[in-house]
């Protein structure tokens, strides 16, 4: 059984618990997700199973790409990801929702919304400075290190790139499984906009974790 | 429709009164107490209704018990909710009647809004049920008889009383009823 699936990010909307409460949770539709390849000890050194979502057009698709998934008997795919827990996943089968249940953990990956460059306010959490009586220190970060070190230590933290890396949001519950839509419920925020692939696997990964150590 | 919309839809119930703020309402409220459930009644005045429409429309109802004041906010769509009853219409001026909480006694009072501002009472909101409510409303009409005398209940009554009959009664019964309680509190 692999534990993972692709999936593609719908929204967010709100749901009744039983219990009367409200949840707020992230649509994920698992659509187009199906097993690619599996990767062995013998051939590739190391156990997976590579799946792949979404359509890619057979023009659009370079050779080697189209005969990679020709021989898993698959259309071509936008996305490829692995799972290192390998399961019995068969090549060219369909992965759906249902290999989650409501309640278990998760862990879900995509690339997070660009901010673009942005800076130390939005991006460290810097404060600011003074506004009026002649400053221009609003935007500034302040010191960037000491004079004797006579240079600027890595790591210290400036205006940059924000957002558009991937992002792991851990330990994220399975709030409703709907198979018959092949949709995820998913309790809080994922990362990524609408219609992000985003990649999700059980949080708890003891499998894989034994194999390597 | 997306997919988002399709699953808030499912959640809405099918019907759900116009709420507007002065309005009296008796909210029966679902609780649960160790094993066994209870319909609670939490009757006050809506002083705010936030989110017109949709799954995440709430509204908060206020009331005095014991000289103080309690507030409660509720999800109209929310299942722990068996039911809303609008048992007055208030003429008021303002949107949110937060101004209230500073009020008490006969200064805290809303008047009766006698003419209705329009649309109906009841918003029917899934229309793939359309027909199926029709059926209902058709099988409760007999009750709904406008000429009919009302039946006369208490108010310990009224929440055995059926929907039907509930929403038949009278607008001088419901402020006789309104006088009544006043006069009590």
């Amino acid at each position: 059984m692999s534990r993972g699936l692709l999936a593609r990010k719908v929204g967010m909307t709100q749901v009744f618990t039983e219990r009367g409460t409200v949840v707020a949770v992230t649509v994920l539709e698992a659509d187009t997700c199906r097993v690619v390849q599996r990767k062995t000890t013998g051939v590739d050194g190391y156990e997976a199973v590579q799946i792949g979502f979404g359509e890619r057009r057979p023009r659009r698709t370079p050779k080697a790409l189209a005969g990679h998934f020709k021989r898993a008997g698959l259309t071509p795919q936008r996305t490829l990801a692995e799972l290192r827990d390998a399961g019995d996943a068969k090549v060219g089968s369909q992965l759906r929702v249902d290999i989650f249940n409501a309640g278990q953990r998760i862990d879900v990956t995509a690339v997070s919304q660009g901010k673009g460059f942005s800076g130390t306010r939005k991006r460290h959490n810097f404060g600011r400075g003074p506004v009026t009586h002649g400053s221009h220190n609003i935007k500034q970060p302040g010191s960037i290190g000491s004079t004797d070190a006579a240079r600027v230590f890595r790591g210290v933290r400036m205006a940059g790139q924000l957002g558009a890396q991937q992002v792991t949001v851990r330990n994220l519950e399975v709030v409703r499984v709907d198979p018959e839509r092949n949709l995820l419920l998913v309790g809080g925020a994922v990362p990524g906009h609408r219609n992000t692939v985003v990649l999700v696997r059980d949080s708890d990964r003891s499998a894989t974790l034994g194999e390597s150590a | 429709m997306n997919v988002i919309d399709l699953l808030a839809r499912e959640q809405e119930k099918r019907e759900v009164p116009v709420l507007r703020p002065g309005d009296t309402v008796r909210v029966h409220v679902k609780v649960v107490e160790g094993t066994r459930e209870r319909i609670q009644v939490f009757e006050g005045v809506v002083i705010a209704v936030r989110g017109k429409t949709g799954l995440h429309t709430r509204f908060t109802v206020r009331r005095m018990s014991h000289g103080v004041g309690v507030e409660r906010t509720f999800l109209v769509h929310s299942p722990r909710i068996d039911r809303i009853d609008v048992l007055r219409h208030g003429q008021v001026r303002r949107a949110k009647l937060f101004y209230l909480r500073e009020k008490v006694g006969r200064r805290a009072r809303i008047r009766e809004r006698r003419s209705p501002v329009g649309g109906p009472d009841m918003v029917l909101l899934r229309t793939d049920d359309a027909e199926a409510a029709a059926e209902e409303a058709a099988l409760a009409e007999p009750e709904l008889a406008p000429d009919e005398e009302p039946p006369a209940v208490e108010p310990e009554a009224v929440e055995d009383a059926d929907t039907a009959g509930e929403t038949g009664r009278s607008e001088a019964e419901l402020a006789a009823e309104a006088a009544e309680r006043e006069d009590g509190g």
